[in-house]
């Protein structure tokens, strides 16, 4: 699998000879320098980009808190936001009515889910993006350092939401620079450098080779 | 592996997967589906079926599903397809809505006064140029502001869609950027949004009607053929305009400056008839002229449109829509990288 970007000058590779399986209720760690090619691979996932080369496939309902905006229009409400959300990930109308209210409540927004996003710190959109992908059910969950702007009674919160998708046979991909949180829901670590795979394994692995190999560069 | 469909977000069926063969394994897989059954039986695949644990065991049921299948020949996946088509197109629907009434909630907020600004908004378009023709360049005329007013409806349609597909992606860059979505219906969405507006328009075609004493005849009904091609016409647009918006972005203004230039190239001010006999020929050219002349034989004249009159722009419409939809669907995998 590769995704390739068109810029003014020559194309360079987002990602390029990446291959790998993820199973049931496996949580899988990427983890890398910036730049590596952890944000193209969740995008890949979660059907933002398109291969440009190989092929892909992933099965199951797929919620995403990719971007900081996690996916959020800022002159939205946090209600209409999350109708919007929910009908794009796949829910019908009268699902999407239905989980509404429990939206809000798992957010925690409380007044603020009547009013634009655009009001909202980084924290309350991620709650509300964690909300959404709670309340799709999702049998596969992508996590771009998202979760990192969440304050820790929402981390907790989100550790065991991963916790019981993997029990249940989902599967979560989270990449990020938290790699004690990261741990504490992956068993699996895939290292990226450059836009390729340089180790796939345990995460207590694999995390400390990456460890020792950025030490000893900045060293 | 094949079978990459994150899009559409529900369980995915991958119908090359080698149960028994290509039929009977689609058969299977529908009532796999229906029991909810996973697929522990084949290991090394990676998927990601969610499943729930039925009170028997899953063979029993695998094996089940497998006779009831083979015995039930062609009867399931009949049964299945158009319902999963219904289920398709009924969830394609609703995605479209979400969309329009997120485009709609922006362009006309969320208070009271939504309502008024959704049925005032036409008039002041029409207003400036009924004012210009009436009054600074003395046009008289049959009813010379009805006739204004079925040139501005039916181009401020396809003006506005091609402005709001310009930004269309821009617009829904957090979410492009968050997850897959089907953005076929970005266009669509675009189209739709503008078309409240052009059915408040149609107030000031009723308003211009009773201030002119023009009584409505039976040649109504040839409106919704009319709306039809209009509508059309402003989808096809909408794809140009997306792609060109994307590629194009420097040259946003040109680009709506030169669909704003063929109201002008055209019976925009005033009737077909009323223009020059030399250019009248050339100004059919136009995609709008059959439209504008649509509008008003109609309203104004109480006779049926001329077939060229709406076959034109269809046929424009339609080449519009052979090139775009085309490019837009070979280029909307890149427009996550651009935005």
């Amino acid at each position: 699998m590769a995704a390739r970007f068109r810029r003014n000058g020559p194309i360079w590779w987002g990602i390029r000879n990446v291959s790998f399986a993820m199973s049931r209720g496996e949580g899988v760690a990427l983890i890398g320098r910036s730049g590596s090619g952890k944000t193209t691979l969740l995008r890949l996932l979660a059907g933002v980009y398109f291969p440009d080369e190989g092929a892909l496939s992933v099965r199951g309902r797929v919620a995403s808190l990719l971007s900081v905006d996690a996916g959020l229009l800022a002159l939205l409400t946090g209600r209409e936001n999350a109708v919007l959300l929910s009908a794009l990930s796949g829910l019908s109308r009268g699902e999407s009515r239905n989980v509404l209210e429990s939206i809000k409540e798992r957010s925690q927004l409380g007044d603020a889910f009547e009013h634009p996003v655009s009001a909202y710190s980084q924290g309350m959109r991620a709650r509300l993006g964690l909300a959404v992908a709670q309340e799709m059910h999702p049998d596969v969950l992508l996590l771009d350092e998202v979760h990192e702007a969440l304050d820790h009674e929402f981390r907790a919160v989100l550790e065991m939401h991963a916790h019981s998708l993997i029990e249940r046979g989902g599967v979560v991909v989270a990449a990020g620079h938290d790699h004690p949180m990261l741990a504490r829901f992956c068993s699996r670590a895939i290292w990226l450098r450059e836009g390729s795979i340089e180790a796939d394994g345990a995460f207590d692995v694999v995390q400390p080779d990456y460890l020792a190999d950025t030490e000893s560069v900045s060293a | 592996m094949t079978g990459y469909d994150l899009r559409r977000n529900h369980l995915h069926r991958d119908e090359r997967e080698p149960l028994v063969d290509g039929r009977s394994c689609a058969r299977v897989q529908n009532r796999l589906r229906r029991l909810r059954l996973g697929d522990e039986g084949h290991a090394g695949r990676s998927r990601h079926h969610f499943a729930h644990a039925p009170t028997r065991g899953w063979r029993t049921l695998l094996l089940s599903a497998m006779r009831e299948a083979v015995a039930d020949t062609d009867l399931i996946f009949r049964r299945e397809r158009p319902r999963r088509a219904l289920g398709s197109l009924l969830r394609w629907l609703h995605v479209l809505r979400a969309l329009t009434v997120a485009d709609l909630r922006f362009r006309y907020g969320r208070g009271p006064g939504r309502i008024a600004r959704w049925l005032l908004e036409p008039f002041a378009l029409v207003g400036v140029y009924l004012l210009l023709i009436s009054f600074v360049l003395g046009q008289r005329g049959n009813a010379p502001g009805l006739a204004l007013a079925c040139a501005i409806v039916p181009f401020q349609l396809v003006m506005n869609t091609v402005s709001n597909a310009m930004n269309a992606v821009y617009v829904r860059r957090p979410i492009m950027l968050n997850m897959g979505f089907d953005r076929n219906l970005i266009p669509f969405s675009a189209t739709l949004s503008e078309s409240a507006s052009f059915v408040a328009s149609f107030l000031i075609v009723v308003v211009m009607m009773i201030a002119y004493r023009v009584a409505p005849t039976l040649m109504l009904l040839w409106l919704p053929l009319v709306i039809l091609v209009n509508l059309y016409l402003a989808i096809a647009a909408a794809y140009a305009a997306t792609v060109l918006g994307l590629w194009l972005w420097e040259f946003k203004p040109f680009l709506l400056s030169f669909v704003r230039m063929l109201f002008f190239l055209g019976p925009g001010l005033v009737p077909l008839s009323q223009t020059d006999s030399g250019v009248r020929q050339w100004l059919r050219l136009n995609p709008f002229t059959g439209l504008f002349e649509s509008y008003r034989d109609v309203f104004l004249d109480g006779k049926a449109p001329a077939p060229w009159q709406l076959a034109y722009p269809a046929v424009v419409a339609s080449v519009l829509l052979l090139i775009f939809a085309s490019v837009y669907r070979s280029e909307q995998r890149h427009f996550a990288k651009v935005v």
